[in-house]
């Protein structure tokens, strides 16, 4: 993708901070404090943390032993910039070939198996 | 008090210096950075390209011009040293006596979302074909 210690470099670095630099696993979070409150993974998923139903079975469809579901600011580490650059296609693209995006991740559709109140 | 009641933007430009040795083209500017053919990144060196192309004319022309129109003409040498470096300026200077273009411009952050990136960063870039710096970030 880039050549070694170039400015190019740096840039792919600062996209990788952006993105991971302050995951945490929800999981863990579901369980250690969020199990009482929530009916389910997918529950919390849907409640606190708004993602679209489709989006959560195809997350949870895709899990695996070796995956962890993790959250984090793209803007935590300062760099507020890329954080906002998210919607242009430039920058998709980017981002789909480093992280290898799997594109299927559906966000549209009419499910309602989460909306029941907690 | 002044209050306004429209749209406020916070926007930034930075300002660039380009040394060509060579004419610009975009396999040039994606060498300068370091970014290697069919890369992902290959848009934000084009969008470079254009914009350098688009933007960049020659030094002296521009600082005399701003230079002017704040209030006193100042020659390149003195601008550059004083907005870059002194490095920088021996760079310039040095260019110029080889009778190699030298421009000057401004990225802003107004435009699209890699303009907009590339403004807020600060770098220096060069190699045998071009001396780039775009240092001068104050977002």
């Amino acid at each position: 993708m880039t050549t070694e210690t170039s400015y190019a470099t740096g840039i792919v670095g600062r996209i990788c901070d952006c993105f991971f630099g302050e995951l945490y696993d929800l999981e863990q979070e579901f369980e250690d404090f969020y199990k009482l409150e929530y009916r389910s993974f997918a529950h919390f998923l849907f409640w606190k943390y708004g993602l679209p139903e489709r989006t959560i079975k195809s997350i949870l469809a895709d899990k695996t032993e070796e995956r962890i579901i993790a959250i984090g600011n793209a803007s935590g580490g300062g760099d507020y910039t890329l954080s906002q650059m998210t919607d242009d296609e430039v920058w998709q693209k980017l981002f789909a070939t480093m992280f290898d995006l799997d594109h299927n991740l559906e966000s549209e559709g009419e499910d309602d198996d989460y909306e029941d109140e907690e | 008090m002044k209050m306004r009641s429209d749209f406020v933007t916070n926007s930034s430009s930075t300002a660039f210096i380009l040394i060509k040795r060579t004419g610009l083209s975009q396999e040039g500017i994606r060498r300068l950075m370091g970014i290697q053919d069919n890369s992902p990144l290959t848009p934000i060196a084009d969008v470079l390209c254009e914009r350098l192309q688009q933007y960049g004319r020659p030094i002296d022309e521009i600082v005399r011009e701003m230079t002017e129109r704040r209030g006193g003409a100042r020659e390149t040498d003195e601008y550059v040293r004083e907005e870059f470096s002194g490095e920088v300026a021996q760079k310039v200077a040095a260019a110029k006596a080889e009778g190699v273009p030298v421009e000057m411009g401004w990225l802003s952050s107004d435009v699209d979302s890699v303009e907009s990136f590339l403004c807020c960063e600060s770098f220096e870039l060069e190699n045998n074909d071009y001396y780039l710096n775009a240092v001068a970030c104050y977002w």
